[in-house]
């Protein structure tokens, strides 16, 4: 870097002109045509990048800037005109990123020294005088296990005394996973992946298989008696899953686990869910009494409805982790 | 609340949820749609109930989730506004969804109509329980699936540009919703409660003692740009135009008209129950309010003055709209968060209606959103024509219509604000006539002579008809009986 004012640095800085790193003229160029249609579509109804560069093409050709005929053979139809807006001015954006990036900065500084100063006056961490420990978290600890049957008092937090929230929870992957399915699902769009080629790596897969799939399952069962429970569970489980897929193929598993199956079993653990939560909090708000039996804390069926609920969450979770999974795998194919 | 009606809140976010989860398992398209408007249906129809009931005996009560009262296990609360407020939202969703349904099957694939109508349903229990939650963190979760929902909402129509559009929203709406857990982080922290009543209570104290003013008053900033942000107020509404007009018409009805309404029900629900009037004095945030949508009404409008694409257009007025309830909020008395809650209610019932128009002007025309080629669209879908005509003048602010009353109950507040009387006239005026001065010119481009085309009149489906006569009615409804409406709301912010 040349020796420069502060000054000049920042400004290069913000304009994004970081000429430390060569690149080559070609890629520079195709960089610009990128922006440049960026800029573009900024203003303009939203053209596909190959349209856009032929109407580029076309118009240096009309200007005489380029050879004629120098469409590549390409073939695509240019529909209709575009349309020029008032508000295309070219290069408008590329002039004004700096003021983009410098106030990007200024923010950040901003919040980081405003939320700094909130941290700073904060009780310390520990404190055993700080607001938060008082009847409420107290309540959790000392009678949870009485309240809930939980030995394992987080889970009786999220799945008993705020289980609605964790219900939130779970309809947020839901919702997420079926976005995704939403936007990326096509009938077949990409080639299923094969199995992993490289034998090592594909002998190991398998060792560790079964280890990762029984170890989901017992974090999954245990989570009321100790450290686990639905959501960690799940994810080991679904880690599981991508594994299998990726030793075995995609082809061996699907016939286990076709996109169908996958969805109707989320669906089916999220409706028990919904059925099982429904039931205690309409049950409790109107106090009929009719509740689930708590059983021996300890054991492994007890703590009423938190091991059904656990596992339908990490079901739901190893379903839309592999869901994820395949979905992004098909894509790129 | 006697025994079976107390439980119509949580029945209806439940019913909504389940219905939601059981979508999937449908196997016909369009069973999916009418599943959705059933349940809609229903919800609106036990709001009403519900907002009957508790009218005639002026109550609000608390509803615990589960076995364990509330400071430990989450808790709903319901009373008139909520239950005003969750009848107007699912009223204006199954209108939306009905009104935009030919869009629908045009715009998106047919596998995903489905699930596009169960991410709609989602978001309906997203803010279904943003309204009737008692506790900050539920309001969070929820705020998460209204995000999510809404951006693939954004997306569903998978062009370019709508992808663009739902990224950058995404980007926006993942920053707020960010903002709002710091919020509640800090509050947590120096409370230790989490539900709204205890909240406000600690809140209290410790403004009077004079504890932890720094971390209260970020707290209280940082949750209030977070929510600006998600309702896209003045400077952080560089998301909405794009992602608003980019969506298919039922996305765009029920983004604009309700989405934007539960992240400020959920700030109400902040300035009312938990920060209290005592702590926003003392750190300016009344003013900070209020000059956000005294800008924001002004700026806004320029920006819609000067759009080409119709439903860009409506889409910066939506941005002018919402200002105009912060600026409500910021006056800082009991008539301005009336006046508040009255414009969430006349603009969730008007711009969809105005999308709904939009939606069947564009089909009608070539399928283009330009002003150009929507000349004329009005005579070859009249129904479309009128829902957009009506919408506009409302927000105009002609008398009769919802838009006026509102305005009115506005200037109305306004005049007991003190020094914000004549600011606040000074925009509301100024804004009006930036109105008019983009609806009537759209208006009369849409009822004007085509270029040279023999114009035939279709006939409009009944779908759209129904949800047009609908929005119309409860426009003109809102418009007229703004005096019983304002008193319910009166009541309702009293037992808040």
């Amino acid at each position: 870097m040349n020796r420069k004012s502060l000054y000049d640095w920042v400004m290069r800085w913000a304009e994004g002109k970081e000429d430390d790193q060569p690149q080559t003229e070609q890629k520079n160029q195709a960089y610009q045509a990128f922006l440049d249609y960026l800029e573009y579509l900024d203003s303009h109804e939203y053209v596909s990048f190959r349209t856009y560069q032929q109407m580029r093409r076309r118009e240096l050709e009309e200007k005489g800037l380029a050879p004629a005929g120098s469409h590549g053979g390409s073939t695509e139809q240019i529909t209709d005109s575009p349309r020029t807006g008032r508000r295309y001015r070219p290069g408008r954006l590329r002039r004004r990123i700096w003021i983009y990036r410098l106030l990007s900065v200024a923010t950040a500084v901003v919040l980081t020294g405003t939320l700094a100063a909130a941290a700073l006056q904060l009780p310390a961490f520990g404190d055993p005088n700080a607001p938060a420990v008082n009847e409420v978290s107290e309540r959790y600890l000392e009678r949870g296990l009485e309240e809930t049957g939980a030995v394992n008092a987080v889970t009786g937090m999220i799945l008993d005394y705020r289980a609605f929230d964790t219900f939130g929870e779970s309809t947020v992957l839901f919702a997420a996973s079926l976005s995704v399915c939403l936007l990326m699902e096509r009938p077949r769009a990409g080639r299923r992946q094969a199995a992993l080629r490289n034998e090592v790596l594909r002998r190991t897969g398998r060792l560790l298989l079964p280890a990762v799939l029984l170890f989901g399952i017992y974090v999954v069962l245990n989570g009321h008696l100790g450290p686990g429970g639905g959501f960690s569970g799940g994810t080991v489980l679904g880690c599981g899953l991508i594994l299998a897929s990726l030793v075995l193929g995609q082809a061996e598993m699907e016939r286990l686990f076709s996109p169908r199956r996958l969805s109707n079993v989320t669906v089916a653990c999220l409706s028990a869910y919904g059925l099982m939560k429904g039931y205690s909090f309409f049950i409790g708000a109107n106090h009929m009494g009719w509740e689930i039996p708590k059983g021996t804390p300890g054991a492994i069926f007890s703590a009423g409805l938190i091991l059904p609920l656990n596992l339908c969450v990490g079901t739901i979770v190893a379903c839309t982790m592999y869901t994820f999974y395949r979905l992004f795998a098909e894509a790129e194919g | 609340m006697a025994f079976p009606y107390n439980n119509i809140p949580f029945v209806s976010l439940f019913l909504v949820l389940f219905s939601a989860i059981l979508v999937p398992l449908l196997k016909r398209e369009g069973q999916a749609l009418a599943l959705v408007r059933v349940v809609q249906l229903m919800v609106a129809g036990l709001s009403a109930l519900l907002l009957a009931l508790l009218w005639q005996s002026g109550e609000s009560f608390p509803f615990v989730l589960g076995h364990i009262p509330a400071p430990w296990g989450n808790e709903l609360r319901a009373g008139p506004l909520e239950a005003l407020l969750s009848l107007a939202f699912s009223l204006v969703m199954v209108l939306s969804m009905t009104g935009g349904a030919a869009d629908l099957r045009t715009d998106l694939r047919p596998e995903a109509q489905g699930r596009f109508c169960l991410l709609m349903q989602l978001l309906f229990a997203s803010l279904l329980a943003m309204v009737y939650t008692n506790d900050l963190f539920t309001a969070y979760v929820f705020i998460e699936i209204a995000a999510v929902t809404a951006c693939i909402a954004a997306a569903a129509k998978e062009t370019g540009r709508a992808v663009a559009a739902a990224t950058r929203y995404l980007i926006f709406s993942c920053l707020g919703s960010g903002l709002v857990l710091l919020g509640i982080a800090l509050l947590y922290c120096v409370t230790g409660h989490l539900l709204m009543e205890d909240l406000g209570r600690s809140i209290v104290q410790l403004a009077q003692s004079g504890q932890y003013t720094v971390p209260l008053t970020v707290s209280a900033l940082v949750m209030t740009m977070g929510l600006a942000i998600k309702s896209a107020q003045f400077p952080f509404h560089g998301w909405l135009p794009d992602a608003h007009a980019s969506a298919t018409t039922a996305a765009s009805a029920i983004l604009s008209g309700l989405v934007l309404k539960g992240y400020l029900v959920l700030l109400l629900k902040l300035i009312v129950r938990v920060f209290g009037p005592e702590l926003l004095v003392g750190v300016y945030m009344h003013d900070l309010l209020f000059l956000l949508g005294l800008v924001g009404m002004l700026f806004s409008s320029v920006a819609a003055l000067r759009q080409e694409d119709v439903k860009k257009m409506i889409a910066y007025s939506s941005s002018a709209q919402i200002s105009y309830i912060f600026l409500a909020l910021g006056l800082g008395i009991r008539a301005g968060t009336a006046a508040a809650c009255f414009q969430i209610l006349a603009h969730a019932v008007t711009k969809p209606m105005i999308f709904v128009g939009a939606g069947a002007l564009i089909r009608a025309g070539r399928g283009e959103h330009y002003w150009s080629s929507l000349r004329g669209a009005a005579w070859r879908e009249p129904v479309g024509g009128v829902a957009f005509t009506v919408g506009g003048l409302s927000l105009c602010g002609l008398p009769l219509l919802a838009g006026f009353s509102s305005k009115y109950s506005l200037a109305v507040a306004a005049l007991s604000a003190g020094w914000r009387t004549m600011p606040a006239l000074f925009g509301l005026a100024v804004s009006s006539v930036l109105n008019a001065m983009y609806y009537i010119p759209a208006i009369l481009v849409i009822w004007g002579q085509g270029a040279g085309e023999r114009l035939s009149v279709q006939k409009g489906h009944w779908e759209l008809n129904l949800s047009v006569v609908f929005f119309l009615g409860c426009n003109v409804l809102l418009g007229v009986l703004v005096g019983p409406i304002l008193a319910l709301i009166y009541q309702g912010l009293e037992l808040l």
